[in-house]
């Protein structure tokens, strides 16, 4: 079963305004021209406690029912998920381990055969649950500007 | 620490996830610290927190306030009941959980036996005292506790022993 690409778009064109507002609130440059375009993916750039840039794609073809894959891309977005890619401070698989990444699940490749991809939405512990772009955006954000250099 | 007069806070498992949903509602459309009131019921050894307040604040990444109008209005809406103020948690944004200069200062009703809790990751990650600074406003100042299990403690709210379930 796969959600048709109009379905996602529509989706990820409604949550982009309070995610676009969340990152100017913090700072954030977003691109979401590929929304623009009919394509289901944005951009965020982000830094760390060095102000070192990191850009974090959110592809999110088959979003909602699955989460975005969220991956760090080189600033021309010629390279892709590779560790020098990515901040200190997330798995070093490498990947950002949490539900809202699809990449972090078993099923996908990932480390956590304990979550179901359904389940994405679920809070982790007796926490929240990070179930929407901008609380993903939110997210990263806090935990990256922790952090300081680069994975490799 | 422990001081003679210093009273046990109880507040449950509930209570407290309850409490990291509403620090984390204040960082739902920007970087935002947050901030709960706790309420309850004391006896000579023990305060029980029962209710839950979150003051009209005004919070950003790094700050928290709240204005004499707002704690006022929180004072109001408990005036004629049994509950007393037992204390706060408040949020920060990453993991560091220090009481800043300004917590120490301006974090609302500072009188001795008051509890602070700072919630790392805006709450989000939930309420685990483990992770958390927690401040006991001792001798006229906040300071912070080590032998966490003897200013506060978590209780199950809720607990179910039938078979199966």
């Amino acid at each position: 079963m796969s959600v048709p690409v109009e379905v996602s778009l529509a989706a990820v064109r409604a949550e982009l305004v309070a995610a676009a507002d969340y990152a100017a609130a913090a700072g954030l440059q977003i691109d979401a021209d590929p929304v623009a375009g009919d394509e289901p993916r944005f951009y965020v750039t982000l830094v760390n406690r060095d102000s070192e840039q990191f850009c974090a794609e959110f592809n999110c073809a088959e979003y909602p029912m699955f989460p975005p894959n969220v991956e760090f891309v080189s600033p021309d977005r010629s390279e892709k998920g590779t560790a020098r890619l990515y901040p200190q401070g997330f798995h070093t698989t490498p990947c950002v381990c949490m539900r809202y990444n699809r990449k972090a699940y078993g099923e996908r490749g990932g480390p956590h055969s304990d979550w179901r991809l359904l389940d994405w939405r679920l809070p982790t512990g007796n926490g929240v649950g990070i179930d929407s772009l901008a609380l993903m955006i939110s997210d990263l954000h806090s935990k990256i500007l922790q952090s300081s250099g680069r994975m490799a | 620490m422990r001081n003679q007069c210093v009273k046990v806070v109880y507040l449950t498992d509930e209570l407290a996830r309850k409490t990291a949903e509403m620090l984390n509602s204040f960082a739902m459309a920007r970087p935002a610290e947050g901030v709960v009131y706790w309420f309850g019921i004391e006896s000579a050894t023990s305060a029980v927190v029962t209710s839950l307040m979150v003051p009209d604040a005004e919070t950003g990444a790094g700050y928290l306030r709240t204005s004499v109008q707002a704690n006022a209005e929180v004072v109001s809406r408990i005036a004629g009941t049994r509950l007393v103020y037992i204390g706060q948690a408040h949020s920060h944004p990453g993991v560091n959980v220090e009481h800043s200069e300004t917590d120490d200062v301006d974090t609302f009703a500072c009188f001795d036996g008051v509890i602070s809790v700072v919630v790392p990751w805006f709450g989000r990650y939930g309420f685990h005292l483990n992770d958390c600074g927690v401040y006991r406003h001792v001798g006229g100042q906040f300071r912070q506790i080590r032998n966490v299990d003897q200013h506060i403690q978590i209780l199950p709210s809720f607990t179910d022993l039938r078979d199966g379930r």
